[in-house]
């Protein structure tokens, strides 16, 4: 299924392209007339900086019509692209030599790869968890996983009850606990492997053969509550990380931004 | 849970406040989180389910619907909730912790800059370096630092605000070190006046010139289009739309010498004579192909022109002085007499002439020959006889008797002009203007010899004693007797290598060789502006002139004005005038290809109006006899894809760069001052 | 006797024999043939189950114009006021004054929105004219100056033995006046259950509100339609009297469809079946059905019907149009989904004034029929569902959502700091239909709250509640068959929970999406999606994949 490309998307992009071309020819005609075109082009790139940081602050601002979000992040993406290629115009270069510039281009590739990371992630995580066929909140994920684990243990009770067994309980507190204590098997649900069904097919299905047929019954259903949380951990990590990523963007983003106001000062105090 | 059928019910499913900074902490432990969830100060939110309410005396729980309504065993007896659990630590949200996280890296990027922002350049993390200085830059400025060129750095809060708004002078502090050949911020530190000066824009020295490139950072880099920013002509490159060199270069500007290639290569050697003295080596046999640079300077004189030239120079004596035709007698024979004295020989001489004289009728006859009225004269000045007595009725301004007397004057010569500057006569051939100071001279001679010429020729010059180097006391006191008797002097001996010397009724100087100094004074005097036409004529003549100098030195007057000062082009060398033009010899010598040599640019031109150049003394209005080099010439090699071709290869920005003394002195910075010495 | 399963809750618990016998003493009542009730839904019981006494104040508001109802009422005594014109300002009739927020009102919520959640100024209650509380069944809202409103508007006076609602009642039509009580009356409110039975068995009664509703409703309705726009009054009026007015399903399927539902089954009744032969064109005045065909062993939702649309014109035309062809039975079947009400027009009436003047219908049913079965699940899930009521229904993409909450928190910035939805629903694939309220077509919540608290917006048509005049009874929370209204005990500005003194229950209040009505821009939450997931959609016509 083809996805439509936003007329946002194109517009914005075109702009984007359309200003660097006249500010990258600009920037070429001041130098060639003996002007100083960093000057230009920082301050663009300041703003530039500021325009980003503005749709942290559109997100703040829901109650009034600004626009839609969504144009802000089509708006966001492309800028930051422009604002990536305006830094190399600027510093006409991949590393500065000063420290502090080092440290501010440091933290603005970091703010750049963070960003591309975290688009990334919600291109390819969302449809990941809606493959689980569960929804669930991520601040509900503690109160479900608890709530799972409290069925399962229901469970490994009544059966321990009604067939006086103690097989089902010996395996669920040597080896389902520490699976239904919380969530496992992270790196897998990340990157999008089987290794909790593995194990669940595995060791955490290992008391089986040796259950009779009450006991099985119960046992599956026991199982099914683990697959059941094998998706609550997918929704846990994905979720996660979609969120944990601006731990990352934002701030860093304020760093440049403290930075990038400090660096400004410095050229105006000592250059211009 | 998930699974549950009416999961979504709102009694169930309760609002979820994402924008609530914290979740019940018993999340920590994978655990149920309590529907009474944490306060808004992060507090737990409490220990109980509910709080039941004393309806009469029946406690009632009041638990809400969406934690599950009220519960199965209701209230304890005391009226606590029967549901208790132990208080919680709330957790901040993930929203929350991005928030602190980003003030903490607002406050760690604040706190970095407070701690190293203000550093002086010599710190561990300057801030306010945007890169290293390039090495002579660091070198120089290590000892002051920053302030070398900032003059912010180092200062007040409340100037760094001024200074922030108002624009950066940072080209003026290049004026501590750097110097130019004019205005160090104009366009090619030119003196610009009237309409110019209102065109011409002030330039920064940071134009060009960006700082902070890292120590071996190029910063003095210009591209042809930046020429352009002022250029009005603008054009692609050199090959592609430069003007064409104008038609009398790089010959813009007459020759020191009159040198004429063209004869000295086709027709003064083709005379048997000179044959074996031809130049074996063509251009090179004179130029120095190994000192090469922008000139290819030519050999000395006597490696060179002294084979065939030098006997010229003694050929052409300086007449200092000539004694020159006197209407009268204006010396006092005695007075002379006692001054000079005649000495033994001259006494036996005089002593052999009366004895003749006595033996001839002395008495002036009508048919008596011009010799025999000679002798007559002299024999009365003699006091041989009496001289006849004037008639009454001649002058009576002539005073003495005596002078009445026919004076014959032993010279017909005219003053020369030097003698005329030096004895400030304005017309030689004048005897009235000139008699009184040749005598005085004369007899000034007699007395103090070489000094009463000093003594003139120090009114006119302070080079006098150069110009009458060598003069000898003894030479000038015989000839200002001789000459005062109305003698011609007769010189003891011919000069052989040269120096002052005197003949019948002259004073000269022989020059000694190429170069002589006493000649070159007197030409040099020649160029002043206050000197007669005639005095400067005569020894500029490139034909006359002492030394047979301006034979070979051109003689020019200052931009082409004929009647201004003259200049003798003693030294050799290109005077192009052209600054910012460079042009190196050497690099091309060896580049040109196989067979290839000086004249592969420099081509003869033998129609060229060579000599007549040098037949005045404007020295634009030349005629090379070489053919002017053409753009095309340098575009065989220079021109797109080929030999670089910028602006800057040929063209140098400014005019005469150098450097303040100071810097050498240890004021300001100086390399020697050794700052790194200075901690300890 | 069989006692009619409704019956188990009577409609006012507190109907005593007294009332009864008073009630059969009355000319109206009396006229009633009792023997023409089947046995098993006496006319006793009709009036002992299916209806209540009900004494109003004077000033006290029995209807509200914009109101929907389930009931009708009869005047026992006392008079009633209809307001006719100027109308009453929404503010007396306890509804939100619907004011849209200036640019700087609006960015004042950044810092006026609380922390603490649901909040309340309990100052502010107190101002409204509100009688009674959440426990009590009389609690309305009462107009405070009687003689300054009959003053100001215009009013005609209902007098004993007056009916009125019955319309709204049985025909899920909103209320077209406002009717309050003059002085102090007692009016006797039947549920549209009983009305029907009354209507269905009783000949007066039936003459009586089938003349009222042809006289009102019925030419209006058949005007608004393309088909009868050309006849004149006369003729119009002709036809009206022999078009049928039917109602299938139940009034209250909200209540059952969650029971069945919860059973696994729901029963639709039937309009017309396949096979059938055609008798009449079925014109929908309010509700939905479903058209579907034999499919397998089932029935396939071909599409559904709402208000405005027709069944049956294609398999009319072509009947009169080639009379010789026997085989005329209708190609689709077409049944209730919940409660519909239709106009059956006969075929003659159709053949006389309509088919001469008509081009040919197009027969689009059919072609519907023949798309993959899987085109069609995205359909057959939100009919299932009943999300086809939705005219703003929050279906969130779960392949682009990322699960910010973004929309969320966007909700709570423009409610106060409280969000007034909940991210969560049922889904279909990828598309999710989020607790949020749809503002439906048919707004059964706003059925049976006793004080209009809840109510269509004049502004917007949002379906909104007056938290003023909310008393917290959870009536709409209840009926709502999505879960979209939430009940939320309120706190005032110190954190505290404000309980009432009497029993210390917490006070509650009914909240729910508002489509942030006031708001300058729209909803936030479609605004403050970032992914473009979440959009606001009526089913009708909406295309996830070629809008999304």
């Amino acid at each position: 299924m083809a996805r439509k490309i936003p007329m946002s998307l194109v517009l914005f992009g075109v702009l984007a392209l359309a200003s660097f071309a006249a500010l990258f020819w600009q920037s070429r005609l001041i130098t060639v007339q003996l002007g100083d075109a960093s000057i230009l082009t920082g301050y663009t790139l300041f703003v530039t900086i500021l325009l980003l940081g503005m749709f942290n602050a559109r997100k703040k601002l829901s109650m009034i019509p600004l626009g839609r979000a969504r144009t802000w992040l089509i708006f966001h993406v492309v800028l930051g692209v422009f604002a990536l290629a305006l830094f190399w115009l600027h510093t006409g270069g991949i590393w500065p030599l000063g420290l502090y510039e080092q440290l501010l281009a440091g933290s603005f590739y970091l703010v750049s790869a963070s960003g591309v990371f975290g688009y990334l992630l919600q291109k390819a995580l969302p449809s990941r968890l809606t493959h689980t066929g569960i929804e669930i909140i991520y601040d509900r994920i503690p109160a479900e996983i608890a709530e799972i684990r409290e069925r399962a243990e229901t469970l490994v009770i009544e059966c321990t009850k009604e067939t006086g067994s103690e097989t089902v309980a010996q395996h669920y507190v040597g080896t389902l606990f520490w699976y239904f204590q919380k969530p496992r098997f992270l790196f897998a649900h990340l990157f999008g492997g089987d290794a909790a069904g593995f194990w669940l097919r595995g060791p955490g299905s290992a008391a089986r053969r040796y259950l009779n047929d009450v006991e099985k019954k119960l046992f599956d259903e026991i199982l099914d509550l683990a697959a059941l949380k094998a998706h609550v951990d997918r929704h846990y990590v994905c979720q996660g990380v979609m969120k944990k990523w601006l731990f990352l963007h934002i701030p860093l983003a304020v760093s440049v931004v403290t930075l990038a106001v400090w660096h400004l000062i410095l050229v105006n105090v000592y250059v211009l | 849970m998930i699974n549950d059928r009416d999961r979504f019910r709102q009694d169930k499913s309760p609002y979820e406040r994402p924008n609530f900074p914290f979740r019940c902490g018993r999340i920590r432990i994978w655990g149920k989180p309590c529907s009474a969830g944490p306060g808004l100060n992060g507090a737990c939110g409490g220990v109980s389910e509910c709080r039941p309410f004393k309806n009469g005396d029946r406690w009632e729980c009041r638990r809400t619907p969406s934690a599950g309504g009220a519960c199965e065993n209701g209230p304890s007896p005391d009226g606590s909730c029967c549901i208790q659990a132990p208080p919680c630590r709330p957790k901040r949200s993930l929203r929350g912790y991005r928030g602190r996280i980003g003030l903490l890296a607002f406050a760690f990027v604040v706190a970095i800059i407070a701690a190293f922002g203000f550093h002086d350049g010599a710190g561990a993390l300057d801030t306010s370096s945007p890169g290293d200085l390039s090495g002579a830059h660091a070198n120089f400025t290590q000892g002051v630092g920053c302030v070398a060129c900032h003059d912010t750095h180092d200062k007040s809060a409340s100037e760094w605000i001024q200074a922030a708004w108002t624009p950066g002078d940072l080209s003026e502090n290049c004026s501590t070190c750097h110097t130019f050949g004019g205005p160090a911020q104009t366009p090619h530190n030119k003196v610009f006046t009237g309409e110019a000066a209102l065109a011409a824009s002030k330039t920064e020295c940071v134009m060009c010139h960006t700082e902070h490139k890292g120590a071996a950072g190029e910063i003095v880099a210009m591209t042809d289009q930046q020429c352009h920013a002022c250029h009005e002509k603008k054009f692609k490159s050199f090959s592609n739309g430069h003007p064409a060199f104008s038609k009398d270069f790089p010959s813009r500007r007459r020759t020191a010498i009159a040198f004429n290639h063209t004869s000295h290569f086709d027709k003064h050697f083709q005379n048997k004579r000179f044959v074996e003295k031809a130049p074996a080596q063509r251009c090179v046999t004179c130029h120095n192909a190994a000192n090469a640079d922008r000139n290819v300077p030519v050999r000395s004189f006597e490696t060179t022109c002294a084979a065939c030239h030098e006997n010229q120079i003694a050929e052409r004596d300086l007449h200092l002085l000539t004694f020159p035709e006197l209407e009268e007698n204006p010396f006092d024979k005695a007075e002379i007499i006692a001054a000079c004295g005649p000495g033994e020989a001259d006494q036996e001489a005089a002593a052999a002439i009366v004895e003749k004289l006595a033996a001839k009728p002395i008495k002036a006859a009508a048919n008596e020959t011009k010799l025999e009225a000679r002798v007559r004269e002299m024999k009365e000045k003699l006091g041989l006889i009496e001289s006849p007595k004037k008639p009454e009725t001649t002058n009576q301004a002539n005073a003495t008797p005596q002078e009445d007397e026919e004076f014959e004057s032993v010279s017909t010569e005219t003053l020369p002009p030097l003698a005329m500057m030096l004895l400030d006569v304005e017309d030689g051939e004048d005897p009235e203007s000139y008699a009184e100071p040749v005598s005085e001279l004369v007899n000034a001679m007699i007395e103090s010899g070489d000094g009463a010429i000093l003594d003139l020729l120090s009114e006119r010059t302070d080079k006098a004693k150069q110009l009458l180097a060598g003069l000898s006391q003894e030479l000038v006191r015989s000839v200002g007797c001789a000459w005062a008797l109305n003698q011609e002097y007769e010189a003891l001996s011919e000069p052989v290598l040269g120096g002052w010397y005197a003949d019948e009724l002259s004073l000269k100087y022989k020059p000694l060789r190429h170069g002589d100094p006493v000649v070159l004074g007197w030409l040099n005097l020649a160029t002043s502006s206050d000197v007669s036409e005639d005095f400067r004529d005569q020894l500029l003549s490139s034909s006359e002139g002492a030394g047979a100098c301006a034979k070979c030195h051109s003689v020019s007057t200052e931009k082409g004005v004929s009647d201004g000062p003259r200049k003798i082009e003693w030294r050799l060398g290109a005077q192009s005038g052209q600054k910012h033009v460079r042009y190196r010899h050497k690099p091309h010598l060896n580049l040109l290809g196989p067979g290839a040599s000086c004249e592969t640019c420099h081509k003869i031109n033998p129609d060229a109006e060579f000599s007549a150049a040098f037949k005045q003394t404007d020295p634009l209005n030349y005629a090379s006899n070489f053919r002017s080099i053409e753009k095309q010439t340098c575009m065989n090699c220079h021109a797109e894809s080929k030999v670089k071709q910028e602006c800057t290869l040929c063209h140098e920005y400014h005019d005469e760069h150098g450097f303040r003394k100071k810097m050498l002195s240890g004021d300001g910075g100086s390399p020697h001052s050794a700052p790194k010495m200075t901690k300890k | 006797m069989e006692r009619p399963q409704r019956w188990s809750t009577p409609f006012g618990p507190d109907m005593s024999d007294a009332d009864i016998t008073s009630l059969f003493e009355r000319d109206d009542i009396a006229a009633i043939d009792i023997d023409r009730f089947p046995k098993h839904t006496p006319l006793e019981g009709v009036l002992r189950n299916d209806t209540r006494i009900v004494r109003y104040r004077s000033g006290d508001i029995v209807v509200r114009e914009g109101d929907y109802g389930n009931s009708a009422f009869l005047v026992l005594k006392g008079n009633l006021r209809v307001v006719l014109a100027p109308k009453l300002p929404q503010s007396m009739l306890g509804r939100q004054n619907a004011k849209k927020k200036g640019f700087f009102e609006a960015l004042s919520q950044l810092w006026t929105n609380s922390t603490i959640p649901e909040v309340r100024n309990l100052s502010g209650y107190e101002q409204q004219g509100l009688r009674g509380s959440s426990d009590s069944p009389d609690a309305r809202v009462f107009l405070q100056d009687v003689p300054v409103v009959l003053n100001n508007h215009r009013t005609a006076m209902l007098r004993e033995g007056s009916l009125f609602g019955e319309l709204a009642a049985l025909g899920r039509v909103p209320r077209t006046a406002t009717i309050f009580s003059e002085d102090d009356a007692v009016l006797l409110e039947i549920r549209w259950q009983g009305l029907r039975e009354l209507r269905k068995y009783d000949q007066g009664w039936r003459r009586k509100i089938d003349q009222r509703y042809r006289e009102s409703a019925l030419k209006n309705h058949l005007q608004e339609s393309s088909m009868f726009a050309r006849l004149d009054d006369t003729t119009l009026n002709a036809v009206a009297d022999k078009v049928l007015f039917e109602t299938y399903g139940a009034f209250d399927w909200n209540v059952s469809f969650q029971r069945l539902r919860e059973r696994g089954s729901s029963q639709e009744a039937p309009l017309a079946k396949q096979g059938d032969y055609p008798d009449g064109l079925l014109m929908i005045r309010a509700g939905f059905a479903r058209v579907s065909v034999q499919h397998g062993t089932g029935d396939r939702t071909i599409t559904y019907l709402g208000a405005g649309d027709h069944f049956g014109l294609g398999e009319l035309y072509a009947a009169w149009k080639n009379p010789d062809i026997e085989d005329m039975a209708m190609k689709t079947s077409i049944s209730a989904l919940g409660y519909v009400d239709v106009l059956r027009v006969p075929a003659p009436i159709l053949e006389e004034h309509v088919f001469p003047f008509m081009d040919p219908p197009a027969d689009t049913l059919m072609e519907l029929a023949e798309h993959p079965v899987s085109d069609d699940a995205l359909m057959e899930w939100a009919v299932e569902e009943r999300f086809v009521n939705a005219t703003r229904a929050m279906v969130i993409d779960l392949e682009k959502c990322v699960r910010c909450d973004d929309c969320v928190r966007a909700c709570a910035s423009t409610h106060g700091g409280n969000p007034r939805f909940r991210r969560h629903g049922k889904s279909s694939e990828n598309l999710m239909v989020a607790n949020a309220c749809m503002h439906c077509t048919d707004p059964v919540c706003m059925i049976g709250c006793p004080t209009g608290a809840i109510h269509r917006s004049l502004q917007s048509g949002s379906v909104i509640i007056n938290d003023m005049t909310c008393i917290g009874c959870a009536t709409c929370a209840n009926s709502c068959p999505y879960s979209n209204i939430s009940m939320v005990a309120i706190r005032d500005s110190n954190d505290r929970p404000i309980t009432d003194p009497e029993s210390q229950k917490p006070i509650m209040k009914a909240t729910k999406c508002d489509y942030c009505e006031g708001q300058p821009g729209g909803p936030a939450c479609v605004r403050a999606c970032p992914h473009d997931a979440l959009k606001r959609v009526d089913f009708h016509d909406y295309n996830p994949t070629g809008s999304m």
